[in-house]
């Protein structure tokens, strides 16, 4: 007979539980490993980079070009500070600027949620493919139109953004910005010890990728100086190719990482990339 | 059975694992799958609702364990062929099983800002209920 006193009697005793280090050490190897698996992943990921930059570029430029644009070209830093102080500009250049930084926050998660719904495929044993990625998006468009609405005024919400609402949204249609970010908070819960450990993990690795790039182009710097101009020069194209390969790389990284947890949060078992399905079953 | 019979809830805040455990054993004990009928391979459930190999293994070797599934090496995994599960399941079992139920649903609950003491009152109410109406 089953009665409430047996049930926790009865219950299974609780797996010996693992130490967070160990785990995220483990997730870490798995997300270097993804990182480096698929090339699709990092053409995305450089994509997705380059048109962040981009966008910045849009954004800076629309402030230093509408006052030439209005015929009242500025180039010191007083003449920009009278011209913004006119109260039709203030207005206009306010709404120019989220007007960008709508499209800009939209289009970035957009290629974010493209990225990190193939990076949950590789991370399930599949093949990452663009065009389903896009899909995938393009079936979130209102959700990420909301979610874009409620974070353009707020800079710092991309990271929010980056870190637990889009590896949540790949899977969640929802409309509503704020439902998004509670059960994206309430995900995080059930891992912040992870979480926290991960993003520390995530830091000191990248920290050395940029060590090993910069000391890098340091030293091609000192040969450069002491060669002729063209050899100068393919060096120098060199160390900014080699470095926009490891920025890609850094963000891949981390984005596989998160992506890593967020299926241990929602699935309730740490994923594998290495578990082969035919040999499971 | 298909896999598109498994309906996963992404946003219900319950393990997805835990999911399919529930799911497959709600099947097997109503009877909706009969003993010695094959279910999805890992391979199948993994590719069609895009989770991970190692949630769909966890479920199956608690199912496993619980005694409603079997596998057969090179065949796949097939409802465990006894006459009728339930019978066959030991009271430590059955407790495992009320002890997964239960917390789901505390867990389903607390999404709805439900506590634990409601959904216990509420049981309690409902369990006075069907005593009076069978009675």
């Amino acid at each position: 007979m089953i009665t409430s006193d047996t049930m926790t009697a009865g219950a299974p005793a609780p797996a010996k539980s693992e130490s967070s280090v160990a785990s995220v050490r483990r997730m870490l190897k798995n997300s270097l490993l993804i990182s480096v698996r698929d090339s699709v992943l990092l053409n995305l990921a450089s994509v997705n980079l380059l048109l962040q930059v981009f966008y910045i570029g849009l954004f800076l430029g629309s402030f230093f070009l509408y006052p030439a644009l209005m015929g009242q070209p500025c180039r010191t830093h007083e003449e920009f500070n009278a011209f913004y102080n006119q109260q039709e500009h203030k207005v206009i250049l306010l709404a120019v600027a989220l007007t960008i930084q709508f499209f800009g926050t939209f289009i970035s998660n957009y290629l974010l949620l493209t990225l990190d719904s193939e990076i949950i495929r590789v991370w399930n044993g599949q093949k990452a493919e663009f065009k389903r990625g896009w899909r995938t998006a393009a079936s979130h468009f209102w959700s990420l139109v909301t979610w874009s609405l409620l974070i353009t005024p707020v800079n710092i919400m991309w990271v929010v953004s980056m870190c637990i609402v889009i590896p949540v949204l790949t899977r969640d249609k929802t409309v509503n910005p704020f439902k998004m970010l509670w059960r994206s908070v309430l995900l995080l819960l059930k891992i912040w010890k992870e979480f926290l450990l991960g993003i520390v993990g995530m830091l000191v690795i990248v920290y050395w990728v940029f060590c090993l790039v910069f000391g890098s182009n340091a030293i091609f710097r000192a040969i450069s100086s002491q060669c002729p101009p063209l050899i100068a020069w393919i060096l120098l194209s060199i160390c900014i190719s080699l470095s926009l390969v490891a920025l890609c790389f850094c963000y891949l990284f981390c984005n596989c990482y998160l992506c890593g947890q967020y299926i241990k949060a929602s699935e309730g078992v740490e994923p594998d990339p290495e578990a082969d399905a035919a040999e499971l079953a | 059975m298909n896999v598109s019979e498994l309906t996963l809830n992404f946003s219900s805040g319950v393990p997805i694992y835990r999911q399919i455990v529930q799911l497959l054993s709600g099947k097997i004990l109503s009877g909706a799958l009969s003993p010695g009928e094959k279910i999805p391979s890992i391979r199948d459930v993994t590719a069609e609702l895009n989770v991970n190999p190692n949630t769909v293994a966890k479920a199956y070797r608690e199912l496993e364990l619980a005694g409603l599934i079997e596998t057969r090496r090179g065949m796949g995994c097939f409802v465990a062929e006894h006459d009728d599960a339930r019978h066959t399941l030991t009271d430590e079992e059955k407790q495992r099983h009320l002890d997964t139920l239960f917390s789901s649903l505390v867990t389903s609950a607390g999404m709805f800002g439900i506590s634990e003491q409601d959904v216990s009152d509420y049981l309690t109410a409902k369990h006075s209920a069907i005593a009076k109406n069978n009675k």
